[in-house]
């Protein structure tokens, strides 16, 4: 992978950047969008690569947003994984530090509430678009759409740890059968 | 921190855009130390996961293309997918169990927006949110008078 330049860093920076800041619920909830551009609009990736970039950032130790980093890393090696992170983290760190701030001092304000009462529906649809773009690039067989549908059952239903699931999953994939 | 700040800080930083657990780091860290605090624990928090990913990302970009690789992504990332319909009925729970249809009616329309009809998430988000705070709003004083 070589270096595409100053130009790709800077389209990371603000394509990450600029999302974490309407990244409602989170990084997963981001998933869309970041499909999206870096799919559709950009041609950074194939789908196929796309799927295979969420199930590494799944198996990935740590919070969910490494997706950012393995794309950056895709763009620009690794001076673009660390931009696309940061630029993912940076801004909305930022923010909640100072909200954070502001939310001590004044304490009787009823909007924290509302305005979080609001965005729960919001990010529920976003994480739910992300499940539909996801199963979309990744069941490509009838197969592949019986064993989402059995780690989504178990998932639920019972204790197991996710990894098991993800496991099991890659053992499928491995022997043949996805 | 004791358990009531935690919640807060908890449900502060689920409020606020961007990667949760990330945020919730800072405001944790700055509680203690300030600034420095709030740097000390971002950088504790994705210092060892960045670079961990970043050398499976090198390993991806020089070994994707094996077969045998790529179909065991391809099984990981279907159980994944399962993973996430399961935290996404789990949370979809409460608002079918307290019937607020209007609710529901807003997921399926930024569902609609940002999973069928690919609309930038930006836009989707600047017109649903003031929408969504209005009506929470409305309702929330509809039950108080």
């Amino acid at each position: 992978m070589s270096d595409h330049g100053f130009g790709s860093l800077f389209t990371l920076a603000w394509t990450f950047g600029l999302m974490s800041l309407f990244a409602v619920g989170g990084a997963n909830a981001a998933i869309p969008e970041i499909h999206r551009i870096a799919v559709d609009l950009r041609h950074w990736m194939t789908d196929t690569q796309f799927a295979d970039i969420f199930a590494i950032s799944q198996l990935s130790p740590g919070p969910n947003v490494l997706i950012v980093t393995l794309i950056g890393y895709q763009v620009a090696g690794i001076v673009g994984a660390l931009v696309a992170t940061l630029a993912m983290c940076g801004p909305t760190a930022v923010l909640a530090y100072y909200v954070s701030r502001f939310l001590t001092r004044s304490n009787q304000s009823p909007w924290p509430a509302i305005i979080q009462a609001a965005l729960v529906p919001l990010s529920i649809g976003l994480m739910s678009a992300s499940g539909l773009i996801l199963m979309l690039t990744s069941d490509r067989s009838w197969i592949a759409v019986l064993i989402t549908a059995v780690a989504a059952v178990l998932a639920y239903a019972t204790r197991l740890h996710p990894l098991w699931m993800l496991l099991a999953g890659g053992c499928l994939g491995f022997a043949g059968v996805v | 921190m004791t358990a009531d700040e935690f919640n807060e800080t908890f449900a502060l930083c689920h409020f606020l855009p961007g990667p949760n657990v990330v945020n919730l780091s800072v405001v944790f860290g700055s509680r203690f130390r300030g600034v420095a605090g709030g740097i000390a624990a971002f950088a504790g928090l994705l210092g060892p996961p960045v670079m961990i990913v970043t050398i499976l990302a090198a390993l991806y970009a020089r070994f994707g293309e094996i077969a045998a690789l790529q179909r065991t992504l391809a099984g990981v990332s279907c159980a994944a997918v399962g993973l996430m319909f399961s935290a996404i009925f789990r949370m979809m729970l409460p608002l079918i169990r307290k019937r607020d249809l209007v609710g529901l009616a807003l997921l399926a329309a930024v569902f609609a927006a940002i999973g069928l009809l690919r609309l930038p998430l930006p836009v989707v988000i600047l017109v649903a949110l003031p929408l969504s705070i209005a009506i929470t709003f409305g309702m929330r004083r509809r039950v108080a008078a």
